[in-house]
């Protein structure tokens, strides 16, 4: 009896053993995946965050620009800067044949002509001399240098040619080519071209999306919240509208795309594309969450507040807006970025809405066309050229480094403001 | 319970004291139990009488800051020693809660839950038998027995404390362990529990932890007082009711605190 | 925003299959759905995590008291007891997969078979939507009224998922509170 005894004791023990195991596993597994995301994200979108500069000598020759000797101030802005810029790329190698010139041109961006140009209005002494420029590399000479391009392929299947990577590897050599930190990514708009696309665009617009968001959806939700709460009668009515908003906050995001598409842009004729339209699709979206956040942190003030105050002879408006709505603001307002974290990460509904248009301006206001962070991913996602891997991976960084300050953010609200009832 | 004129010990603790974080809960406590006896705790809320009852059955464990020292020693052995195994221990020791808590589950895997994990029964017949009994000793039985298959949670709070108490003599345990088990109760099953354990000390030792004075007087055999953390004074109930030798203990029988 | 994961995690499945022996192409539905499922195990798991310590205290102590080791507890005791709630947010979970857009349009193939097989490339209602309104077509368009009854679909199917998941949940909390 007793060796039975001890048999079982044994086995219940390896059962314990088992079970933790799997336990361990379980979190194991779901680590992996995020430390795999993390670290994929991190491995090819960090060099984004580098830009390649070819360093050129551009001899200012006025002739070549069609300017006179001293040319006044206007004469440098309207002269013709692409021979001059030709030139300048054709210069690095004298012998080439015409084929192997274009080969010249195509190593830098096209934006090089303007590159010269503004090199010139900051000094206009330099005419007549010659100065080292820098000059954007093109995306795949960057590529190269950053040895993300398989250099070993036959020169058939590369974007490369050997000419260019013959003249590169000499740049190299001098010591002409040169790896600086990559302002063009946060100052620039939305580019065909990999090695001149930023995310100034779509940051704009995911910030005036986000406005227009905060503006319609904490009002509304608020006010929403305190009614519900404080001043509605428990009827059925009230009842089923409680259902119907915890079920519109698990409402799959497209619907609300859909619904912006059919009322905001079809029935009320919004300008489409803009961050109006996807501010306010977004703040349909939010509202739910707020207004269950907040319900939620009304409900958590102890009614011996409001009797306290209703005692005092305060009247329901007063006692609600003088305690109740004030103590029930850190979880609110926690409620509130987490929602407006959501809605910055959400994508589908604003590609229905036509955010997802190639937009290659800066925004200046919330009735521009614009696109917004996680769209930009999804367009440099379906990009072909090798040059947007890393903006896509680096545009990830830029978002998710945003959602972890306001989650954060969230959490401290809550941990430092929120009062605990006992 | 005597042998020969001698009071058989069951439970024998020396020097314990019990911390919570860096709060010290118990001071020394020395209290031995005698077997076959109901034992009962008395003391003001918050002295440590129910943290020494957890003690006894390594329920402490159970918090995280909860550090206890000092020797408690049943059937000669010290159950806070590194080699004794918590889950042997609490077979041999029940436990019956303040507020009743049965699973959500059917009366009879209530009380069929100690012995399978245990491996007590080896057939579904052997099975029904130790339900039976169970529910026979705490007086359950007839109440129950046409509902066996129905939620144990469906039960009034007098019949869910002594499914409980049920639950706990299932295992056939040595000593049985009640923190307050008729706190939550009516009078009219307050009586009923009472009776309950007169009727278990037979068969197991009991130790009960109650608020009430007038309990511990009908109930149990031995009293130990117990007053922020200390074990001020044990005997028989009668010594400690009739006959304190402390001053503290006495002005808290006649009520003057507490 | 978790379809980024589809852009990293995809790939790796699709390697983890080669490695297998399995011809996974990266953008079938056993891709898309990986990506999902790896997707909603925070959402589960935090909403189960709510529910497992909602069930009471004494109910752990009950079964420790009787000597059930941890895993015993765990398993004959407070499994079941959360069982509901946790059944409830797995419902959630699923609603929420059945909602979730970008993962599909990115890691599937978007080609709208019907086929069983998860190895093949397939589509969704979420993804179909997409696909019809990118682009400009008119509003009354035939197409562009297929996908507003595709979104009806969808939203009907999901609000039934939630509702049903809703009261269980509350239908638990109930029991304990």
């Amino acid at each position: 009896m007793n060796k039975n005894k001890e048999k079982l004791l044994n086995s219940r023990y390896r059962a314990e053993k088992r079970f933790q195991f799997y336990g361990k596993s379980a979190i194991f597994l779901a680590l992996l995946f995020l430390t795999i995301f993390i670290f994929k994200i991190f491995s090819t979108g960090y060099t984004a965050f580098q830009k390649t500069w070819l360093i050129v000598p551009v001899t200012f020759d006025a002739e070549t620009m069609y300017l006179d000797e001293n040319p006044s101030k206007e004469d440098l802005e309207d002269a013709d800067y692409f021979d001059l810029a030709l030139q300048t790329m054709f210069n690095l190698d004298k012998s080439a044949s015409e084929k192997q010139q274009n080969d010249l041109k195509r190593m830098v961006s096209y934006f090089f002509e303007r590159e010269i140009k503004r090199e010139l209005l900051n000094d206009p002494s330099l005419i007549g001399k010659t100065k080292d420029v820098y000059l954007t590399a093109s995306d795949d000479l960057d590529q190269v240098f950053k040895g993300n391009y398989p250099r070993d392929l036959p020169e058939d299947q590369r974007r490369v040619t050997d000419y260019q990577l013959k003249i590169f590897d000499q740049l190299v050599e001098q010591g002409r080519v040169e790896s600086k930190f990559n302002l063009s990514f946060f100052t620039y708009p939305d580019s065909r071209e990999a090695e001149l696309a930023g995310i100034a665009s779509s940051f704009m617009g995911s910030i005036f999306s986000i406005v227009v968001c905060l503006v319609i959806a904490f009002p509304v939700a608020v006010l929403a919240a305190i009614y519900l709460e404080e001043f509605a009668p428990k009827n059925r009515f009230t009842d089923f509208i409680e259902v119907n908003i915890n079920n519109l906050a698990a409402v799959p995001s497209i619907v609300f795309g859909l619904l912006g598409l059919g009322i905001l842009l079809a029935v009320f004729q919004l300008p489409r594309s803009t961050p109006l339209v996807g501010g306010i699709t977004l703040s349909l979206m939010t509202l739910p969450t707020i207004i269950i956040a907040c319900r939620a942190s009304l409900k958590a003030v102890p009614p011996s507040i409001r009797e306290a105050a209703l005692a005092m002879g305060a009247s329901k408006m007063q006692t609600t807006m003088h305690h109740t709505v004030p103590l029930s603001m850190p979880g609110t307002l926690s409620g509130t970025i987490i929602g407006l974290a959501q809605a910055l990460g959400e994508t589908a509904p604003l590609i229905l809405i036509g955010m997802v248009a190639f937009v290659n301006t800066i925004p200046g206001s919330p009735l521009d066309p614009a696109a917004s962070l996680p769209v930009q991913i999804y367009i440099w996602a379906e990009s072909a050229e090798r040059g947007f891997v890393e903006k896509v991976s680096a545009c990830i960084m830029v978002l998710l480094g945003f959602l972890i300050i306001m989650n954060l953010f969230a959490q401290i609200i809550r941990h430092k403001f929120e009062k605990k009832w006992s | 319970m005597k042998k020969n004129g001698v009071k058989m010990i069951k439970i024998n603790s020396k020097n314990v004291d019990v911390f919570y974080g860096k709060k010290q809960a118990l001071f020394n406590i020395n209290l031995d139990i005698e077997e076959n006896q109901v034992t009962a705790l008395i003391g003001p809320s918050g002295c440590g009488k129910s943290t020494f009852l957890r003690c006894l059955n390594r329920m402490n464990d159970v918090i995280d800051i909860c550090r206890v020292k000092g020797q408690i020693i049943i059937n000669d052995f010290d159950i806070n020693d590194k080699s004794c195994d918590v889950v042997r221990l609490r077979e041999k020791i029940g436990m019956v809660f303040q507020k009743p808590n049965p699973f959500p589950k059917t009366i009879y895997e209530n009380i069929s839950y100690g012995p399978t994990i245990h491996g007590m029964a080896q057939s579904k017949n052997e099975m029904d038998e130790i339900v039976e009994n169970s529910l026979k000793k705490a007086a359950l039985w007839e109440e129950v027995k046409d509902r066996l298959h129905e939620p144990g949670t469906g039960l009034s709070g007098g019949q869910q404390q002594r499914l409980c108490i049920a639950r706990a003599i299932s295992v056939k345990p040595e000593v049985i362990l009640m923190d307050e088990p008729c706190s939550a109760l009516d009078p009219i099953a307050t009586a009923q529990i009472e009776e309950l354990i007169d009727e278990l000390k037979k068969d197991h030792t009991i130790i009960i932890v109650t608020h009430s004075m007038a309990q511990a007087a009908r109930v149990s055999q031995n009293t130990g007082f117990f007053h922020l953390g200390e074990l001020i004074e044990h005997g028989s109930t009668d010594k400690i009711f009739k006959n304190p030798e402390n001053k503290r203990t006495q002005d808290y029988i006649t009520g003057r605190f507490g | 925003m978790v379809f980024f994961a589809a852009l990293t995690v995809g790939p790796f499945l699709k390697d983890i299959g080669t490695a297998m022996g399995l011809e996974v192409s990266a953008e079938s539905a056993l891709a898309a759905g990986g990506v999902m499922g790896i997707m909603i195990i925070p959402f589960i798991s935090s909403l189960s995590d709510d529910v497992i310590t909602s069930v009471p205290q004494s109910l752990r102590d009950g079964s420790y008291a009787m000597g059930a080791t941890k895993s015993e507890t765990i398993k004959k005791v407070i499994f079941p007891a959360a069982l509901p709630g946790i059944v409830g947010s797995i419902l959630l979970g699923v609603s929420r997969a059945v909602g979730e857009t970008m993962i599909v349009v990115m890691a599937s193939g978007l080609a709208a078979n019907l086929t069983f097989n998860p190895l093949e490339s397939t589509s969704t209602i979420t993804a179909q939507i997409v696909v019809i309104l990118i682009g400009d077509q008119a509003f009354g368009d035939p197409k562009t009224q297929a996908a507003f009854a595709l979104g009806m679909t969808l939203f009907l199917v999901t609000l039934s998922l939630n509702i049903f998941a809703l009261r269980v949940v509350k239908k638990y909390r109930e029991k304990y509170e």
